[in-house]
């Protein structure tokens, strides 16, 4: 099995266990995936380091600290996350003001990966342009 | 001539007996006797005339008789003698006397000349002048009732002993007419005529029955599940003829309750609407918090069946990795299915899906639905929840009770200041129920709120349909229990009781 070079880093929020499984699920039948779930805000940012690369697919509605919480720490830290908010609920314009994807809870799996593979594309363009070495310290590496 | 002397002496002697038997006669005849002179002054009047003026005899020497008048009658009095002593033949007249001691009297005279005096023979006529007058009232209210009877919209039918029709106005006719499809005659036999209707005749037969023994009483004819155009809707009221307890008649009156009963339907499908409506509304609410909900299992669900199809597409075989996932995959539906089937529950009109269940837990997860407000909301949740038993109830109303609660203290709240709204919930078992009461910091109710609280369509929000605690109290009555507001030193008190399943009493 040949190795991917470039896995997709996707770093799931979310207090939804089934969520949690079923992302961890489809990234094992994508090679180009690698996934890490938290179950709640406090314990991601405990975790969160500058240099992580990828998606952040961040939940709204948890308990204790929301996502709006989570996106307003991150506001203030520097991230080169590309971070898609999702939720089942109609959040969309206050999510976009901080500048950040939004999918609808659920979404289309596939319609997903080709966002985030172009995205990822996109980045590593730009990044090899740039010749700036990939993060060696990631979370995933 | 001794004889003679002795005949005349008879005939003086008899003559005497004869006047003074005529004087006794005139003295207590019955009949009301005054003599008069032209100038009206009484000469003579004999006891009953006395009587009848109220006066003691020896009284109305030298008086005049116009004494005794009033002034109306003194001119028709002073007419008539001066009439008769012109014509010299009786007269007729009446006039008003005014007794002494007893009610003006009207006296009807018949005036003769006698010895160039005036004899009155006085008649009271004030009884018969009254009965007169009775009878042309009576006469007047008849004509009054029979007007009244043929020309009013009221229909109205009179009937004996054996239900022939005596009278009956067009109204009834009609009324009649269009309820049983025949037209009536006067003789007809009510109960013959309405016998091919065996829906209202035994209904009929029986409510005479009961008007004969004097007691009303009252039927509805109505012309249900048709088109408004066809529907009517008829009072039929039956009672004794009115006036005499031992009345041999039947009064039937037939009131169109037909537009009367349109508008009542009208009226009842607006609240119906306005309480569906109400219903939707308080379904968005906790539509928004089901759908997360129902999004989780989908998401997943669509994940792990879009991840078992790429598998498959790539070849890869049937492993324990993929059968796990069409289990989660059925798993999450059954559970999406469920989240439907308790909204679907919730849209029905009153019925209740019971389990037995934990009120604190139901409570606890009505929170955490709720905890979205306080992205919006200051406000904290202080609960005191005692260990208690299970009870059989329909988890989504009960829901639907305690996210009305807390909304109604979060809306009311006036978060411009910098108070934080702390709203308490306990619970604990009290005898045969258990007590679940709400408690908050905020502004409370004023007096007009509690007044009108229990009704429907009352709010004070500017969008509010005022349904809220009216839809929470029948969802809590629907259970069996009872919700109470009360009015505490501060905020709002509201407490409800559950009733424990009665194997646990």
């Amino acid at each position: 099995m040949t190795e991917i070079k470039n896995p997709i880093n996707i770093v799931i929020v979310d207090d939804n266990v089934s969520f949690c499984e079923a992302m961890y699920f489809l990234a094992e039948t994508f090679d180009d995936l690698q996934i890490i779930c938290f179950n709640n805000s406090a314990d991601f940012l405990n975790a969160y380091s500058e240099d992580w690369q990828g998606v952040l697919l961040l939940d709204i509605f948890m308990p204790d600290m929301d996502g709006f919480a989570v996106l307003e720490k991150l506001k203030r830290k520097k991230h080169k996350m590309h971070i898609i908010v999702i939720s089942g609920h109609a959040v969309e314009s206050k999510v976009r003001m901080y500048n950040v994807d939004f999918l609808k809870k659920p979404f289309n799996a596939l319609e997903f990966l080709q966002k985030i593979r172009q995205q990822s594309s996109q980045y590593n363009s730009t990044e090899s342009q740039e010749t700036k070495p990939l993060a060696q310290e990631t979370l995933f590496s | 001539m001794a004889t003679q002397r002795e005949l005349v002496y008879i005939l003086k002697r008899n003559l005497d007996t004869s006047k003074k038997e005529f004087d006794e006669f005139f003295d207590f005849t019955p009949a009301c006797y005054v003599m008069i002179e032209k100038d009206g002054t009484i000469e003579k009047i004999n006891f009953a005339g006395a009587a009848l003026i109220g006066e003691s005899r020896i009284k109305f020497i030298q008086k005049n008789f116009n004494f005794y008048l009033s002034s109306h009658s003194q001119v028709i009095f002073k007419k008539n003698i001066s009439c008769l002593y012109e014509t010299e033949s009786a007269t007729y007249f009446v006039v008003e006397v005014i007794p002494k001691k007893s009610a003006r009297c009207m006296v009807e005279i018949q005036a003769t000349l006698f010895k160039g005096k005036s004899l009155l023979l006085l008649k009271n006529i004030t009884e018969i002048r009254k009965a007169e007058q009775e009878l042309i009232e009576s006469k007047k209210s008849l004509e009054l009732f029979e007007n009244l009877f043929y020309n009013t919209n009221s229909a109205r039918a009179i009937l004996n002993l054996q239900y022939q029709f005596i009278v009956f106005n067009s109204p009834f006719e009609r009324a009649f007419t269009r309820i049983f499809s025949t037209k009536i005659t006067h003789g007809m036999n009510l109960l013959n005529k309405i016998s091919d209707f065996p829906e209202f005749s035994t209904r009929i037969k029986v409510s005479c029955e009961e008007a004969l023994i004097g007691k009303e009483s009252v039927i509805y004819i109505e012309n249900p599940g048709c088109k408004i155009e066809a529907y009517y809707c008829y009072e039929l009221n039956f009672r004794l003829f009115p006036g005499n307890l031992h009345s041999n008649k039947l009064v039937i009156q037939i009131k169109d309750f037909t537009n009367r009963k349109l508008n009542e339907q009208k009226l009842f499908k607006l609240r119906a609407d306005i309480s569906n409506s109400a219903r939707t509304n308080a379904l968005g609410e906790m539509a928004s918090t089901l759908a997360h909900e129902l999004n989780q299992p989908l998401a997943a669900i669509h994940l792990y069946s879009f991840s078992c199809l790429e598998n498959l597409k790539k070849g890869k075989e049937v492993n324990e990795k993929l059968i796990n996932a069409l289990k989660k995959i059925e798993i999450l539906s059954v559970h999406a299915g469920e989240i439907l089937h308790k909204m679907k529950n919730f849209m029905k009109h009153g019925e209740l899906c019971t389990e037995y269940c934990d009120i604190n837990d139901v409570i606890q997860t009505t929170l955490n639905f709720l905890e979205y407000h306080k992205q919006e909301f200051n406000f904290d949740i202080d609960l005191y929840l005692s260990p208690l038993p299970f009870l059989r109830l329909d988890k989504i109303k009960i829901m639907q009770v305690i996210s009305n609660l807390v909304q109604n203290s979060i809306e009311a709240f006036e978060f411009d200041t910098n108070k934080k709204l702390i709203i308490t919930i306990k619970t604990r078992l009290i005898d045969k129920f258990i007590k679940v009461s709400f408690s908050d910091n905020g502004p409370g109710m004023t007096k007009e709120t509690i007044r009108n609280i229990n009704k429907s369509c009352y709010t004070t929000k500017v969008n509010g349909v005022g349904l809220g605690l009216a839809i929470t109290r029948t969802l809590i009555k629907a259970h069996g229990g009872k919700l109470e507001i009360k009015k505490p030193v501060q905020g709002v008190l509201i407490h409800f009781t559950l009733p424990l399943p009665e194997n646990e009493i």
